[in-house]
């Protein structure tokens, strides 16, 4: 029966795999040995694995320097039996077991959505996005911009690649992450989901500035509005989630929810502590756009003025109120 | 602003010498004479015992009275649990005093005493010759009692509350002492300054209406609704006048806008159009009646303003200059002074309007009522016209201490009058 070495790294992660048909496996750092491992702390003739006449691996220290150890840090005094998969150590270097019987976990499906999501990182939708998110930046630029000011602009213009720059820090950082964990960085398919959710929230900033004009301000809008964001940034979060972390479904879809909501929370807190300092300005919807941008009905005067009736009750029913 | 009312002139009183000696000779004997009847009314801090504020009082001859300002026993009015009233009389005599009958528009209280001089102020029933050398007393800056000779220039011009004025200078602490002519007859009490040379004086047929009332009526037992009583009416007075007034409208950019539809409301305007460097072009206009009514120091009432902007844009793309125009509109405040404890936070309604000309604009109008006054509110009017692409016009009101009906009807004339091709 043939018996499987892995060499592990401080987390656990297999750096080596060796499997060896022979009933004794010499384990040290002198290159005499079957496994030569690395780690200084490792005597040059440290330990061997034996196997006994019942088939059981047997670890034996040779009187190393530092000893051996097996789960949970248990010193080996001379020999002890390995249960397989049971991890041991020689030194600090980590050695996990395996004999060729043990059970592996059954074949995975392709994830149908990781397949999607994977698509995103296709070179050209990239650049496309990238273009997209440019673009709506020069245009905001240009919204507020005098056109007179040549060195305003060529500044803000400077500011662009920075800004997009910073913007890739985002995919980068979960990269890196998902490269330590999983030796699998994906940065192409986080870059391209991170781009797609910030085109589509300027967009959506867009249909609701001119929503709130056309509905005259309505509270429904601030809502949706508010909603809508909080749903884009969960979405964008499950999904670079979904590609960089080793966790259950539900479990990235509650992390994600979460720090969405955390984030959102916070700017609301943020507006909440402006708005106490303000209050007593009166607060309206000062949104103005041309008039073919409206799709509502007018109001008529009369209509307007019969309306503020309910102002002046609403107002002379809070005088006790106190806050 | 009201600050710089009180405490507008620093210099003062130096002028005894520059008068003529008949005059200085009168003006002697009338201090010396009245001096006993003239007492510093201060305001204390009931926990600290210290002043918050002072100014001048002087004893009529009716009944134990003692005239001063509103606004210099506001706080003891207002919040009795907190202050209490106290005078200092020559020879640094010290007692207690107890507001009876306010008059909040003319800024007038009536205070009992148990202060008696031998000598007491009279109310003079006519009104002096324009150019009368009149004299004013008072405790200025807490110096001590002065005398200060000036003129009678006739009633203020553009004021909608009668104010004498007063050639001379009246300084803080001043407020509520008494103007009298030669005769030391009072014609006035001294309330407000605009600096050198520029006083203003209650005149004495205000305080003549608030001593019959009271002489009438009695003590007032809840100042509050009294207060109240006054500004509605004193509001409904000056609107009866502006709306039923035929507004004259002026040239405005392509459009026309209301100008000084009363002789109390006064305009200016401003612009922009000839700088090269702004490609957003404003005209704007504005106009107020400025004079506040006092009520509390957080809180004053009483005035009017409206303000109209053109905007226009030829070289800028519609977008442009709509990002532009609603930043132009975005902050509006009132022009009151008012605390959370004097009023409720302002709702609005915000709507595109069709005027029955089938112009459209955005319009926004809030509303906030007084807490302690009944029937009373702050209103607030912005509009903003939609029909062009590359120019708008902004007009906008604010109206403070106003009833209901008196804001829509005000709102409603205003609306109609602002015409834009």
């Amino acid at each position: 029966m043939a018996v499987i070495i892995e060499v592990l790294n401080k987390q656990h992660k297999v750096i080596e795999r060796h499997k060896f048909a022979q009933q004794q496996v010499a384990i040290g750092r002198a290159y005499d040995n079957d496994v030569i491992l690395h780690d200084k702390h490792v005597c040059p003739h440290h330990a061997h694995l034996q196997q006994d006449e019942n088939g059981q691996w047997l670890l034996h220290d040779l009187s190393s320097m530092n000893g051996s150890f097996i789960e949970p840090r248990q010193q080996v005094q001379q020999a002890q039996v390995l249960r397989s998969g049971q991890i041991c150590w020689l030194g600090e270097q980590a050695l996990r077991i395996y004999d060729d019987q043990h059970q592996v976990a059954p074949a995975q499906p392709f994830n149908r959505i990781e397949q999607k999501l994977l698509k995103l990182g296709h070179l050209g939708l990239i650049a496309t996005l990238f273009l997209l998110v440019l673009l709506e930046e020069i245009f905001s630029l240009w919204l507020v911009l005098p056109d007179k000011q040549q060195a305003q602009w060529s500044r803000s213009l400077i500011d662009l690649p920075l800004m997009l720059l910073v913007l890739t820090l985002w995919p980068a950082a979960l990269a890196m992450w998902s490269k330590l964990n999983q030796h699998e960085a994906r940065f192409l398919p986080q870059l391209g989901i991170t781009f797609l959710g910030i085109a589509v929230m300027a967009l959506w900033q867009l249909l609701m500035t001119i929503l709130n004009f056309s509905l005259d301000g309505a509270e429904t809008v601030a809502w949706l509005r508010e909603s809508g964001r909080l749903m884009l940034i969960v979405l964008l979060l499950t999904a670079n989630f979904y590609l960089a972390l080793q966790l259950t479904v539900p479990k990235k879809v509650l992390l994600a929810t979460g720090l969405g909501l955390i984030l959102s929370l916070q700017s609301m807190g943020l507006s909440l502590l402006f708005d106490d300092m303000r209050r007593m300005a009166p607060r309206f919807d000062s949104s103005l756009l041309p008039m073919s941008f409206y799709l509502n009905t007018p109001v008529s005067a009369d209509e307007f003025a019969k309306a503020s009736d309910e102002l002046f009750n609403s107002t002379s029913a809070k005088r006790a109120d106190e806050d | 602003m009201r600050a710089l009312w009180w405490y507008g002139g620093l210099w003062f009183a130096l002028l005894l010498g520059s008068a003529n000696p008949v005059a200085a000779d009168s003006a002697e004997q009338l201090f010396a004479r009245y001096e006993p009847a003239l007492l510093q009314v201060r305001v204390l801090e009931k926990a600290s015992g210290a002043k918050a504020s002072i100014g001048t009082g002087f004893v009529l001859e009716q009944a134990n009275l003692l005239v001063t300002n509103y606004h210099v026993v506001s706080e003891a009015v207002l919040f009795p649990d907190k202050y209490q009233l106290e005078y200092l009389a020559v020879g640094q005599k010290k007692g207690q005093l107890k507001v009876v009958a306010v008059d909040v528009i003319n800024d007038l209280a009536l205070v009992s005493t148990d202060y008696q001089p031998e000598q007491r102020f009279s109310i003079q029933p006519e009104r002096p010759v324009q150019g009368a050398t009149i004299y004013s007393l008072g405790n200025p800056h807490d110096l001590g009692m002065i005398l200060v000779p000036g003129t009678y220039n006739g009633l203020q011009k553009y004021s909608f509350y009668p104010r004498i004025h007063f050639t001379g200078a009246v300084n803080a602490g001043m407020s509520g002492g008494p103007t009298v002519d030669a005769a030391g007859k009072v014609v006035g009490v001294n309330v407000a300054s605009a600096g050198n040379q520029l006083g203003f004086l209650v005149p004495a047929d205000a305080l003549q209406a608030l001593l019959q009332r009271f002489l009438k009526d009695g003590e007032v037992a809840d100042f509050k609704q009294q207060i109240d009583q006054q500004l509605v009416q004193s509001q409904q007075k000056m609107f009866e006048q502006i709306l039923s007034a035929d507004w004259q409208l002026k040239d405005f950019g392509p459009g026309k806008v209301p100008d000084e539809v009363v002789p109390f409301i006064r305009c200016w305007g401003e612009s922009n159009v000839e700088k090269n460097k702004d490609q957003l072009k404003k005209v704007a206009a504005f106009c107020s009646q400025s004079e506040e009514i006092f009520l509390s120091q957080q809180f004053t009432t009483g005035r009017i303003e409206m303000q109209f902007e053109w905007l226009h844009a030829p070289d800028l793309h519609p977008l442009q200059f709509f990002n532009r125009y609603q930043q132009n509109i975005s902050n509006a405040n009132p022009d009151n002074q008012a605390g959370k404890e004097d009023v409720t936070a302002f709702e609005c309604q915000h709507k595109v309007v069709q005027q029955p000309n089938g112009q459209h604009a955005k319009t926004i109008f809030c509303v906030r009522a007084y807490r302690n006054f009944a029937g009373l509110f702050d209103a607030l009017y912005l509009s903003a016209s939609l029909d062009h692409d590359k120019q708008g016009l902004i007009s906008h009101f604010t109206l403070s201490g106003v009833s209901q009906h008196t804001a829509q009807a005000f709102s409603r004339k205003f609306s109609e009058a602002v015409l834009w091709q």
